[in-house]
C-alpha cells in the first residue's frame, strides 16, 4: 500500500521542484551551525540492495555510484571540506573476477565522467585523489587515475579521497616503512617521530586530519580495516541500517545534522566553562576589600570571652 | 572498457606482504624500554597520553541541560555564524546576508529543541528497555544460568575485550573499587560462558597500576560464583611491561609474585585477563616505529622487511591478538583510543543510553555475535 501512494506522490506534476526547494532550505539551515570538515563512507551493502531487488549484480553497484553522487553533492554544498570513500579494499582481490572486473570498470570510467570538463568536479570545485596502495593497480588503470588526478588538482575546496585499494593496515605499515626509510636516508632524526609523522606519512599525505564523521552503510558493527587510526580516538561512527543505494540526501543530511546538533551542545558547555575561569587581575579586583574588614551580626555563643 | 585486470599479478604481491623477511624482533626492545621508564617511575608514555586527550561528540547531557544548551546558542549566535560555512571566506556580509542567516539560524535551532524533546523520549524508551533487559536476562551470580544461556547460541567468540570507564569515587560503583569490581564481574561472566581470553580497556590504564586490588577483586568475584572449593585459576597480564601476575593458583590467591616463579613450570590457567591501556594504541605505535628506525640505521633491519605480516606479528606481542567482539558499557559508541591495529575485524557491540555493567549487556553482545557473518573482502 505505501509504496503505491509514494510512487503516487512522486509522479505528480511538481514533484521534484517541491523536492528541490526543501532540499535547498535544509542545506541554508544546517550551514547556519557548525559543519564537520571530514566525513567518511563505507558503500556497503550494494550487493545486498541487488539480491533484495532482483537486480543484476552489476546493477547494484551502479546504484551504489548514483547513490555516492548525490551524497557527495549534498556534502559540498553543506560545506564538508573533506570526504573519503571506500571504493575498494585490498581484501576485496579475494572476490571472483567478473565482479572485480565490474567495478573497476565502473569506478574508472565514473570518475573519468566527472573529471570532464564543465561535469561534476568543475562545477563544485572538486579535487580528486586517490589513497591506496598503488603497486597493486594494474599500470594502463594508474595512467589514467594518475591524469584525472592531475586534471583536478587545481581545485582546494572540496576534495574527494578515494580509498583504493586500501586497507587501514596496509596504509599505517607504509606510512612505517616510509619514515624507517627516511630515517636511514638522514632525512628524518629519530626523536622527530611522533603520532604527527605518522599521519603525514599515511596514504592521505597530511592533507586531511581525522575524520569527523565515518558512515557504514547496511547495518554492520565492524570497521573492516579501514580508517582504523583516523577514527579510534573522538570520531563518531555511524553505523545505519540501509543499504548504500538507499543512502541518499536525507540520510546524509540527517547524519551530518546529529553531529551538529551534539556540537552545539559541547560548544556551549565549553563556553560556561570559560566563563568560570577568572583571570589573576579579576580575582584581584573581585576580591580587594581584606578579609578583615567585613561586617557581620553581632555574635552569639554559649561559650564566653 | 577497462581490460581484464591481471589478479595473478596482484597475489603475488600480496604474497610478499605475507611474508616475514627478518629475525630481528623490535618488540623486545621496546618492552624492555618501557619496563625500564616504569621502574625509573617516570614514563614517557604518560606525557603522550595527555596531549592526546580523548573528548567523544556524542554527549548524554540531561534534557534540561541540553535545552538550555541550545537556548543559549540561539541567543548568542556570534560565534556560530563565525565558524559557519554560510558566509564566504574574507567577505563582509551585508545586512540582507545577515537577516537571512539569522533566519535560517533559528529553524535551525527550532529542529534542534524538537530533536532534544525526541532525544528525551529516546532516552526513556532505552532506559526502560534495559530495565526490562535486566530483570529478563539475570545470572543470579550462578554459573550454570549463564552456562546455559551461553550454549543455546550457535557460535561465541575466541576473545572478548571490554571497553570500561573510571567513575570518579563520589558515583556509585566508583572509584578503583568499582573498577575493579566491574573487570570482577566481566571475567566470571567470560569465564562461565566459556571464552578464555579477555582484554580489558581503561583509558587512563588505572587498573594496570592496581593490579593487586584488581586479583583480590577478582578472587572474591570467583568464590561468590564458584564456591571455596573449586577456585578457578586465573592470571593477569600487561603485555606492553611483559609482566603476568599469576592471580590464582590451586584454589589459592597468590599474594606473592615470587612464588609461583620459583615453581618453574607454569599452570594451567582457566582466563587470561589482559589489561589495555590508551598506551598500547598509538604510543606504542610510534615506539616501535622508534626502534625500528634505530635498528635500520644500524643496519639491522631494511626498510623494504616491514611487510604487513612483521608488523602484524610485532603488535601481536606487544599488544596482543585481535579481539573478536568489543563490548563497550557506555552510552554510545566510543572507540575511546583502543588499540587501531587491533580492531580491524572486531565486532563492536554496545547499548544505547546504558551507563551500566549488566549481564543482560554482556549476553545480548555475545547474542549479536553469534548471529554475524564475517566474510573478509567477500
Amino acid at each position: 500500500m505505501y509504496p503505491f501512494i509514494w510512487s503516487l506522490v512522486t509522479n505528480l506534476p511538481g514533484y521534484l521542484y517541491v523536492d528541490g526547494l526543501v532540499k535547498d532550505f535544509l542545506i541554508n539551515v544546517l550551514k547556519t551551525g557548525p559543519i564537520p570538515s571530514h566525513l567518511s563512507f563505507v558503500m556497503d551493502g550494494n550487493r545486498t540492495f541487488a539480491k533484495k531487488n532482483g537486480l543484476p549484480l552489476k546493477e547494484g553497484h551502479r546504484r551504489g555510484a548514483d547513490a555516492l553522487m548525490e551524497v557527495l553533492k549534498c556534502c559540498i554544498e553543506v560545506g564538508v571540506k573533506n570526504m573519503t570513500v571506500y571504493a575498494f579494499s585490498i581484501e576485496n582481490f579475494n572476490r571472483s573476477q567478473a565482479e572485480i572486473d565490474t567495478i573497476f570498470d565502473l569506478l574508472l570510467s565514473k570518475l573519468v565522467y566527472i573529471s570532464e570538463d564543465n561535469q561534476f568536479c568543475d562545477v563544485q570545485k572538486l579535487r580528486i585523489k586517490i589513497i591506496g596502495n598503488r603497486s597493486l593497480i594494474p599500470e594502463k588503470i594508474l595512467e589514467d587515475i594518475v591524469t584525472l588526478e592531475e586534471k583536478t588538482a587545481g581545485y582546494r575546496e572540496h576534495t574527494l579521497f578515494v580509498a583504493f585499494p586500501y586497507t587501514s593496515r596496509d596504509d599505517i605499515t607504509h606510512s612505517i616503512r616510509q619514515i624507517v626509510g627516511k630515517v636511514k636516508d638522514g632525512q628524518l632524526d629519530k626523536d622527530q617521530i611522533d603520532q604527527q609523522e605518522i599521519e603525514r606519512n599515511f596514504y592521505y599525505e597530511g592533507e586531511a586530519g581525522k575524520v569527523d564523521i565515518l558512515v557504514r552503510t547496511s547495518g554492520h558493527t565492524r570497521l573492516s580495516d579501514y580508517m582504523l587510526w583516523q577514527c579510534h580516538m573522538d570520531s563518531v561512527i555511524e553505523l545505519p541500517t540501509t543499504l548504500w543505494p538507499s543512502f541518499r540526501f536525507y540520510s546524509t543530511w540527517w547524519t551530518i545534522f546529529k553531529w551538529s546538533y551534539y556540537k552545539t551542545l559541547l560548544i556551549e558547555d565549553a563556553e560556561q566553562m570559560q566563563i568560570k575561569k577568572l583571570s589573576t587581575e579579576d580575582i584581584n579586583k573581585r576580591y580587594r576589600k581584606p578579609v578583615g574588614q567585613f561586617t557581620h551580626p553581632p555574635y552569639v555563643s554559649v561559650t564566653r570571652e | 572498457m577497462v581490460e581484464k585486470i591481471d589478479l595473478d599479478e596482484v597475489k603475488h604481491t600480496l604474497a610478499q606482504a605475507n611474508q616475514i623477511t627478518t629475525s630481528v624482533s623490535p618488540n623486545k626492545l621496546v618492552k624492555d624500554q618501557a619496563q625500564q621508564l616504569e621502574k625509573n617511575g617516570s614514563s614517557d608514555l604518560d606525557s603522550a597520553v595527555a596531549e592526546t586527550n580523548c573528548s567523544p561528540v556524542y554527549g548524554s547531557d540531561s534534557f534540561l541541560n541540553s535545552f538550555n544548551n541550545l537556548f543559549k546558542a540561539l541567543l548568542s549566535p556570534k560565534d556560530v555564524g563565525s565558524h559557519s560555512k554560510f558566509f564566504k571566506e574574507g567577505e563582509k556580509p551585508t545586512y540582507g546576508q545577515l537577516t537571512e542567516f539569522y533566519i535560517y539560524h533559528v529553524v535551525l535551532t527550532m529542529i534542534y529543541l524538537v530533536m532534544s524533546i525526541l532525544r528525551m523520549f529516546q532516552y526513556l524508551s532505552n532506559r526502560i528497555k534495559l530495565r526490562f533487559l535486566s530483570v529478563a536476562f539475570n545470572s543470579a551470580e550462578d554459573p550454570e544460568i549463564i552456562n546455559n544461556d551461553v550454549n543455546k547460541l550457535a557460535k561465541i567468540p575466541r576473545r572478548v575485550s571490554a571497553i570500561l570507564n573510571y567513575k570518579p569515587e563520589q558515583e556509585e560503583n566508583g572509584g578503583v573499587e568499582g573498577l575493579c569490581n566491574d573487570a570482577a564481574k566481566v571475567a566470571t561472566w567470560c569465564l562461565s560462558s566459556g571464552i578464555a581470553n579477555l582484554f580489558v580497556y581503561e583509558y587512563h590504564g588505572v587498573l594496570k597500576k592496581r593490579v593487586p586490588a584488581l586479583r583480590r577483586a577478582i578472587y572474591k568475584k570467583f568464590v561468590a560464583y564458584f564456591g571455596t572449593q573449586n577456585v578457578p585459576n586465573f592470571v593477569i597480564k600487561i603485555p606492553h611491561l611483559n609482566l603476568s601476575y599469576p592471580g590464582s593458583v590451586d584454589g589459592k590467591l597468590v599474594e606473592d609474585d615470587g612464588e609461583i616463579l620459583s615453581n618453574g613450570n607454569s599452570p594451567k590457567y582457566n582466563i587470561e585477563i589482559t589489561l589495555l591501556s590508551v598506551t598500547d594504541g598509538r604510543p606504542t605505535i610510534v615506539e616501535l616505529t622508534k626502534v625500528m628506525a634505530d635498528l635500520a640505521k644500524k643496519g639491522e633491519l631494511r626498510p623494504k622487511d616491514i611487510t604487513l605480516k612483521f608488523m602484524d606479528q610485532e603488535l601481536q606481542q606487544l599488544v596482543g591478538k585481535e579481539p573478536d567482539l568489543v563490548i563497550m558499557f557506555q552510552p554510545f559508541l566510543n572507540l575511546q583510543g583502543y588499540p587501531p591495529w587491533q580492531i580491524r575485524l572486531s565486532e563492536l557491540y554496545w547499548e544505547p543510553d546504558n551507563d551500566s555493567i549488566g549481564y543482560a549487556v554482556f549476553l545480548r553482545a555475545l547474542q549479536k555475535y553469534s548471529t554475524c557473518k564475517i566474510n573478509v573482502g567477500r
